[in-house]
């Protein structure tokens, strides 16, 4: 199994922690970083992206690689970004600015692509669907958005449908505070979690509202559990509640309909929440600055990483990435990885498209991987072929027909001969006769 | 040798060197003798691969030493002999001496591979290098060099050596490549294996081979196999330098080349084009042209007539699609929107003539276009299929432009090879761009696929059997789908479809079931499903096709009825499983095909109707799967650690579906509050009348907590969570059949410090998590276990309880 590593950054300019899941090393700590909630994503595990938390006009969108703790890229976008998300292969960065707008650039050269309003007030989070094709955002004026990402780029649709967004739900009276989507594609659901002390359920597939679930604390972070048999919720009181999804809702506990439990052990707001790869342990990023992991199935703590003081309200957790093996380390994944570093450039902050730009797509480059399996080779296939020709070329039935018509010809000819021979012997005769009576005549 | 020295058997060893021996007394002929027959040769050959006789690989010891001494000689002999046929100048006897190196190095052992590899090779470049001789001698030559350095780039600390071997090559192979005949297809292999293996071997010669490939590709006399391989050269020639500017120069050069060449050819065919602006960009040299070839080279129409240009365009689009699809060492920048253009203009051209007053082009010239059309529009579909390949995600600023050129033209196609090329782009761009992909071409798929289906059973004699049901069909379905407004071009398929064409259809709405089922679909979906049902049923109506039937059928396709039947069923199989919302209408009938068709074993028919009905078992019996199960003893390794398993591995994971089997037949613990919930569902019908499962146990508690026991979903499972150090580790050690081994894993993996450190500030002993059930539920827990956990924990636990509901 793949090492795991969980990044835990915090809207205190504290850094970005980074730890081992299983062994509870830490490792690099990249600095200055103060990220709103959501504002920080691994962009497809090849480098850290964070939106910043600053006090001036412009906001600002901050890049690190792996192996340094020092800012790399700096961009600056129009306004202050809070939400960021990027899609798996890492290919473009989403952020969401405070004024409504959505922005999506192209990690590759940094251009922004698309820019379009997409809420009233601020965009708190944004999520890709599993399948990468639809956004999913959520703002403070309470609304849920599903954009299909076509959609933003065919401007002729865009005009057919009137509207941008696929779906646009507004059951939430206060503003989203954290949006997550499940597995199976089109007929995903997706659980919003908003200040007004609900989680709501939406299905993809149909646009609408699934289940409402009311907790007896505000959410701010929502986990999934893989099979979907439940969702974490991390409530500001300390508490991760459990709630059901697809039972028939007659579970009616303490704390109200679906929510069949919690896990709890008295700290303070839970602030993030991420699963690790395995699905069973639960990362919780809490307002005291620790970051805990439970195991959900026995619901123990299992290990606490103690980050900072600020409030952790950003929990990643994801592969190793190459770079942070130990230089030491036999197998030479590090070392390659470490060869190829070079960080995008910056995020535009004004859309340099126009008809003359010119778009290219990148292919990532392919190393030559040669196994001695791959080895193919040629000369005993042509050997085969060769002698197949000779053998054709040497006795085919050709040949045989060839003998055929020449001995047919020989024959012929030999007839001929013969017929030759015979008008000579006649004629031959014809003169001897001829000279004999004439000399006859000529005595007589 | 001496006559009675047995060997072991087969795999003796000692047996080899002297199977050596005596093949190359036998059939490798010396100095004066004349080659024996060519078939011998490869017997030789053979025997030499399967019995390893030139491995020479012997355990190295002190007995050992005799035999490796004589498998060395007998090793070298051979070596001997095949350098002597090699340096023959009887061609025959040089051909068989270079065939036979060519074995060797595939099959020597390194050692000697890397002691005479110089050598070999100097004799081999003799050959090649030979302005006269045999073409069959220089064919073997190329396929035995190729050889040569696929064994040679094995060894990776070589490889400069081998770069300069591979160097030496190469004014030979081109040279052999301006030649018309056949050998230089033998060339054009070895120039592959080149630039695959040693491609920095062509960094000096890079603009003699670009040329020299270019003028052979033009050349238009090399057979498709050809045509290909020069196409993979020109497209791998970047990698010799490796960089990304080369590569991205490459396909620009091409597509330049490709668009003088269609400037020619479409003429009067179509619009003015703007694509040599956007491909030589204002303000910037355009490129040196393709090859060398100065542009005028390229159209010159006096000396090349149209058919030769039709050729280099599809030869040329080749290469672009190969492109596209080869790997490069270094980031490849493609130019995606000119590539776009260029398919887009192809496309757009059906061989009609433009709108003007005076055609411009002869009626032989339109001849000439239209009978190459179909090969350009296919190249076309390729290049836009290695486009969605390889930009995956990147796509999707282009997205909606290749959405409206692939409907543009599905609206169009009638030839069915090019419709079944569409449709299977259509389904690679289904899979990689989702669920967004399939609200936006539904429509267009589902009409297109459902216009070449709709004429099911014309199958020879069913034909006539099944006319009236295929019409009333036809009818049905033409109300069904009023879609679009198909006003211009509409197509009409012509009957009868190709099988292969309703295989790609089949296969597009399977896709399209799968990727977008649920999203938008009431448009389509009862439509879709029906005619799904339809093509299975009659498809399948006629029993199964066994393989062996049908050979007269398989010559003039490659795919025959029961590829048919294959896809209809899977796609029967996505419409059934695709989420809707009610129950799939046709799910009887789906069951019965499918138990039809898993009885004839032994096809693969019935493989997938086997895989079919466990799929659809979820479907009848849907669960939601508890994160834990006591009840079972499986265990999955933890965080890679690996846990030992029980004693008494018995996989009882069936009783998340199977109440009554459960009920009836087992007797060992078993763990009723399982958290399925389709298990909740069972019990709670049963719980009227005496539950099945829990029978003895649940009469001591009252029905009703049984039924909230039973409906509580995490935290009947969910044991009292440690809340202070020594009492919460405690206290949650008695679950319910848990036996002690858990406690053990849990004790691994929790960290007691941190545990301690974290919880400091609480001093208070009770659990503030409380499972939620009620107290009735743990103490039926209790009751049902037949475990030996000491009874006197449970007063603990139930004092627990009514603490934590207390503080609510």
């Amino acid at each position: 199994m793949e090492d795991e590593v969980v990044i835990a950054s915090s809207s205190t300019d504290v850094g970005i922690g980074c730890w081992d899941l299983r062994s509870g090393a830490e490792h690099l700590r990249y600095r200055s970083c103060a990220s709103p909630s959501h504002g920080l994503v691994s962009v497809a595990g090849r480098f850290l992206a964070s939106s910043q938390l600053r006090d001036s006009s412009s906001g600002s969108v901050l890049f690190w690689s792996w192996n340094k703790p020092q800012v790399e890229v700096k961009s600056f976008p129009a306004e202050a970004i809070n939400p960021l998300a990027c899609n798996s292969e890492g290919s473009y960065i989403v952020g969401g600015g405070v004024s409504g707008d959505i922005y999506l650039w192209e990690v590759a050269t940094g251009r922004l692509l698309k820019k379009w309003h997409g809420h009233y007030r601020a965009v708190t989070c944004l999520v890709f669907s599993m399948d990468q094709s639809l956004l999913i955002s959520g703002a403070e004026d309470g609304s849920v958005r599903v954009w299909s990402l076509l959609m933003i780029f065919d401007e002729e649709r865009q005009q057919r449908s009137g509207h941008l967004y696929e779906y646009s739900f507004t059951e939430h009276a206060l503003p989203v505070t954290d949006i997550v989507t499940g597995y199976g594609g089109s007929n995903a659901i997706i659980v919003s979690a908003s200040q007004d002390r609900t989680c709501k359920v939406w299905s993809l597939a149909r646009g609408t509202l699934l289940r409402n679930i009311v907790f007896p604390s505000v959410i701010d972070a929502v986990a999934l559990d893989p099979g979907e048999h439940v969702f974490y919720a991390g409530g500001r009181d300390g508490k991760i509640y459990i709630a059901e999804l697809n039972s028939l809702g007659k579970s009616n506990s303490n704390y109200g309909l679906h929510i069949i439990g919690t896990l709890s052990d008295q700290s303070k707001a839970i602030c993030s929440l991420a699963f690790a790869l395995d699905g069973l342990q639960l990362v919780a990023g809490s307002e005291d600055g620790f970051v805990r992991v439970w195991d959900t199935k026995t619901h123990n703590i299992i290990r606490v990483f103690k980050h900072a003081k600020g409030p952790v309200n950003n929990i990643l957790v994801i592969r190793q990435p190459p770079a942070l093996y130990p230089r030491t380390s036999a197998n030479n994944q590090g070392l390659m990885a470490r060869k190829q570093v070079s960080l995008p450039p910056p995020l535009e902050k004004f859309t340099s498209i126009d008809e003359h730009s010119d778009f290219s797509i990148y292919i990532p480059p392919q190393p030559d991987y040669q196994r001695p399996c791959d080895a193919t080779y040629a000369t005993v296939d042509t050997m085969n072929k060769q002698i197949n020709e000779l053998q054709q070329r040497g006795s085919c039935g050709a040949s045989e027909m060839e003998i055929e018509r020449l001995k047919a010809d020989n024959e012929r000819s030999m007839q001929m001969i013969q017929q030759w021979k015979k008008m000579y012997e006649n004629l031959h005769q014809f003169c001897v006769g001829e000279l004999l009576s004439g000399e006859g005549d000529t005595t007589v | 040798m001496a006559a009675f020295d047995y060997a072991q058997n087969l795999y003796d060893v000692a047996l080899k060197p002297r199977l050596l021996r005596s093949l190359i007394n036998e059939h490798i002929p010396e100095d004066k003798q004349p080659l024996g027959d060519s078939l011998r040769l490869l017997h030789v050959a053979s025997a030499i691969r399967t019995h390893e006789l030139l491995s020479e690989r012997v355990v190295h010891s002190a007995d050992n030493k005799k035999l490796i001494e004589k498998w060395k000689s007998a090793v070298d002999l051979w070596v001997d002999r095949v350098l002597m046929l090699v340096s023959s100048k009887m061609p025959d006897k040089a051909w068989a001496g270079i065939s036979l190196l060519g074995v060797t190095f595939e099959v020597c052992s390194s050692e000697r591979f890397l002691a005479s590899y110089s050598v070999w090779f100097q004799e081999l470049l003799k050959h090649l290098q030979a302005s006269a001789g045999s073409n069959f001698v220089k064919l073997a030559c190329c396929a035995s060099i190729s050889d040569f350095l696929t064994r040679l780039s094995g060894f990776p600390n070589i490889k400069r050596d081998g770069s300069s071997h591979a160097a030496k090559l190469l004014q030979p192979v081109l040279k052999l490549l301006h030649e018309d005949s056949s050998e230089a297809e033998g060339a054009v292999t070895l120039l592959c294996t080149i630039l695959t293996l040693f491609p920095s071997s062509l960094q000096k010669n890079y603009d003699s081979a670009e040329a020299a490939i270019v003028t052979k590709l033009m050349s238009g006399k090399c057979n498709t196999d050809t045509v290909k391989k020069l196409a993979l050269c020109l497209s791998l020639l970047p990698k010799s330098r490796g960089d990304a500017d080369s590569w991205y120069l490459m396909i620009q050069k091409i597509l330049i080349a490709i668009n003088v060449l269609l400037n020619d050819s479409f003429q009067g065919l179509e619009e003015e084009t703007k694509t040599m602006r956007a491909l030589v960009p204002s303000g910037k040299d355009p490129p040196t042209p393709l090859g060398g070839l100065m542009i005028f080279d390229l159209s010159n129409k006096s000396t090349k007539p149209e058919r030769v240009s039709m050729g280099c365009i599809s030869s040329l689009m080749l290469c672009c699609s190969t492109m596209l699809t080869s790997s490069y060492p270094a980031q490849a920048k493609v130019p995606v929107q000119l590539l776009l253009m260029l398919v887009e203009r192809v496309l757009m051209v059906d061989g009609s003539l433009t709108q003007t007053l005076y055609p411009t082009i002869t009626a032989m010239q339109q001849e000439y276009v239209c009978l190459e059309l179909p090969v350009h529009h296919a190249h076309c579909l390729d290049i836009l299929c290695g486009i969605v390949k390889e930009a995956h995600s990147q796509l999707l600023p282009h997205a909606a432009r290749i959405i409206r050129i692939v409907t543009e033209y599905l609206r169009k196609c009638e030839l069915s090879e090019l419709r079944v090329k569409v449709y299977a782009l259509l389904k690679l761009m289904l899979l990689s761009m989702g669920v967004g992909l399939s609200l936006y071409l539904a429509e267009d798929i589902v009409h297109n696929a459902s216009t070449d289906l709709d004429s099911i059973g014309d199958r020879g004699d069913e034909a006539r059997s099944n006319s009236e049901s295929t019409q009333k069909k036809r009818k049905r379905e033409m109300t069904v789908m009023p879609f679009g407004d198909q006003a211009q071009t509409v197509y009409l398929p012509k009957n009868p479809i190709p099988i292969a064409l309703k295989i790609a259809a089949l296969e597009v709405l399977e896709t399209l079931l799968t990727m977008g089922g649920a999203s938008g679909s009431d448009s389509w979906r009862s439509s879709v499903d029906s005619l799904v049902i339809n093509v299975a049923t009659d498809a399948c109506k006629g029993g199964w096709i066994k393989p062996a039937n049908d050979f007269h059928n398989s010559h003039n396709s490659s795919s025959n009825w029961a590829d048919f039947q294959l896809a209809s069923l899977r796609a029967l199989l996505a419409s059934l499983l695709s989420p809707g919302r009610i129950r799939p209408p046709y799910l009887a009938h789906g069951l019965e095909l499918y138990r039809k068709g898993k009885q004839e074993t032994g096809t693969k028919i019935a493989e997938f109707c086997a895989h079919a009905l466990m799929a659809l078992e979820l479907l009848i019996h849907p669960r939601a799967i508890p994160l834990i199960d006591f009840g079972s003893s499986i265990e999955y390794p933890v965080n890679g650690v690996k846990s030992r398993f029980t004693e008494n591995y018995t996989y009882s994971g069936a009783q998340n579906h199977n109440v009554f089997s459960v009920g009836a037949s087992r007797n060992e613990p078993e763990n009723p509050e399982s958290e399925d919930d389709l298990y909740d569902k069972w019990v709670k019908d049963n719980d009227g009348n005496q539950p099945p499962v829990i029978e003895q146990e649940i009469n001591e508690t009252t029905p009703q907590l049984a039924e909230k026991v039973v409906s509580v979903e995490v935290s009947s499972g969910a044991e009292v969570v440690p809340e202070d150090k020594g009492k919460g580790i405690l206290v949650e050690t008695p679950s319910v059949e848990e036996v002690k081994k858990q406690t053990e894993v849990q004790s691994q993996t929790v960290d007691f410090k941190l545990v301690d450190n974290m919880v400091t500030g609480d001093p208070e002993p009770t659990d503030k998590t409380p499972v939620s059930g009620p107290v009735g539920g743990m103490e039926s827990k209790f009751d049902l276990g037949d475990n030996d956990d000491p009874m006197d924990e449970i007063p603990d636990i139930v004092d627990v309880e009514p603490d934590s509901s207390d503080e609510e």
